[in-house]
């Protein structure tokens, strides 16, 4: 039983690690994943076509789409 | 936003049904296509917003990102991508590339079919060109360094002056940002959106530059062509050797040009200066097709489905002037190997073959990625992903067309 559960510590030492740098670039900076299904929409103020700020916690309360983009 | 129009219908059957939809202004991905440079400030990002809405007759409002690109940034730093989110705030849908026709589906799915689908021949969008107060392709386009990087570049503002009506874009060979020696490239573009042109009866732009302690410039005083036509819009380029620059350091251009706006009628001198941070700007986008004789603008040369779509295309000659450029007859091919390097800021790969040898690639800025079986970007690459992919040889280096990877 002790080795089953230092073969899964180390295990999990080994791959977990992996996968944990599978986003990142070994000497390069990485970009922000996006946000997980799952996961809150980040609390960042944005503005409204006028100007006026927009914090994205005002869409709470109905479903939201949220497409990028511009010009060009 | 080739999107915009499938995005448009799925508005209209479920905005009513409660669902909120908003486009989110970001900083450009393609900047200098049909001329539009990037904003300085806030206010030239909602001047962007405002313009969005009166080319693309969309009818979905518009959200503005901050300066700092900090939303995204939090969302994944990609130019098209689209999320649904839940009433709660939790992210149910996250797609790297808006798909219109998957998120119909996803809404469905969420709250319910539409009886009578809206279609794009239901809408009357109104789309209209964009500005241009005066002539074009007037002066030829110069020859960018290859695989330049856009650099950080911000305007000294004073109180009550004027508007930045010329944007400086400077970019750098990846050389100049580690230390070495190469080409760096300013370009000053008029912005379309304040409706002025270059006064060619008076003397042509001026550009003093103060390099940084230690560095050393081909040249610190340029001036731009003299141009026959009385007013055009063109940009005014230029390309100079530097050498002992060190990362981070700044360089500072002073400006001094005539422009005209016609439709308010004046004509003025305008002196102004820009510093220029040598280290790269994550958020400056990617001129392609413009002075860059490899790569086409023109979309109409991707054919088909599929990552190795049909036949590769016809070797095409190159125009210096940049105008109808297309890329020249080159070597190229189909590979596979193994992504070591990801440079998303340069748009570069670095690929190990199974001889264990190491090739570095430009990826096109209209390159398809399809990634485990979806259309991906750069961003979504890994060390370590195994990759197929099409590739041909351009002034740039090898350039990546097509790529596949699972």
């Amino acid at each position: 039983m002790r080795s089953v559960f230092f073969l899964t510590l180390v295990f999990f030492g080994v791959v977990a690690p992996a996968f944990a740098q599978r986003g990142d670039l070994p000497g390069k900076r990485n970009f922000a994943a996006k946000p997980a299904v799952g996961e809150m929409l980040p609390d960042v103020a944005v503005y409204d076509a006028a100007g006026k700020e927009f914090p994205l916690r005002s869409l709470r309360g109905k479903h939201a789409v949220l497409v990028f983009g511009c010009l060009t | 936003m080739r999107k915009v129009p499938g995005l448009e219908t799925i508005y209209r059957d479920y905005a009513p049904r409660g669902v909120q939809f908003y486009y989110v202004y970001k900083s450009l991905a393609h900047p200098e296509h049909n001329g539009y440079v990037q904003p300085f400030t806030l206010a030239e990002r909602l001047m962007h917003v405002a313009e969005a809405e009166r080319t693309i007759g969309s009818e979905i409002p518009w959200l503005c990102d901050t300066m700092a690109n900090d939303l995204k940034h939090a969302m994944g730093d990609a130019p098209n991508s689209e999320f649904v989110i839940d009433p709660e705030g939790r992210v149910l849908v996250n797609r790297t590339w808006s798909n219109p026709e998957q998120l119909r589906k996803d809404l469905e799915e969420l709250i319910g079919p539409v009886e009578n689908p809206t279609t794009v021949a239901d809408l009357d969008m109104k789309t209209l060109p964009p500005p241009q107060p005066a002539a074009k392709g007037v002066v030829p386009r110069v020859e960018r360094p290859k695989g330049g990087v856009a650099l950080r570049v911000e305007p000294v503002v004073h109180d009550g002056g004027e508007p930045f009506y010329v944007k400086l874009r400077a970019e750098a060979e990846r050389s100049v940002l580690g230390g070495e020696s190469g080409k760096f490239y300013l370009g000053f573009h008029l912005d379309p959106l304040y409706h002025v042109h270059w006064n060619n009866l008076t003397p042509p732009i001026r550009v003093t530059l103060t390099p940084p302690e230690k560095a050393r410039f081909s040249e610190t005083t340029l001036h731009g062509p003299k141009v026959e036509v009385e007013g055009d819009v063109d940009p005014r380029e230029f390309v100079i050797d530097v050498a002992d620059v060190e990362p981070g350091q700044t360089l500072r251009a002073a400006v001094s040009y005539f422009a005209c706006n016609d439709e308010e009628g004046w004509c003025k001198p305008v002196s102004q200066e820009y510093v220029v941070r040598l280290e790269a700007d994550r958020d400056g986008g990617w001129a392609r097709g413009v002075g860059r004789p490899d790569l086409a603008a023109d979309r109409s040369t991707r054919r088909g489905s599929g990552v190795f779509p049909g036949r590769p295309g016809k070797p095409m000659a190159t125009n210096p002037a940049g105008k109808d450029s297309r890329p020249p007859a080159a070597d190229g091919g189909r590979e596979m190997g193994r992504v070591a390097r990801v440079d998303a800021e340069t748009n570069s790969l670095t690929v190990r073959t199974r001889d264990g040898a190491e090739q570095e690639y430009q990826v096109s800025g209209d390159a398809m990625l399809r990634i485990n079986r979806r259309i991906g970007n750069i961003n979504d690459l890994s060390s370590g992903d195994r990759i197929r992919f099409q590739w041909r040889s351009s002034p740039d280096g090898r350039l990546i067309l097509r790529l596949m990877a699972r």
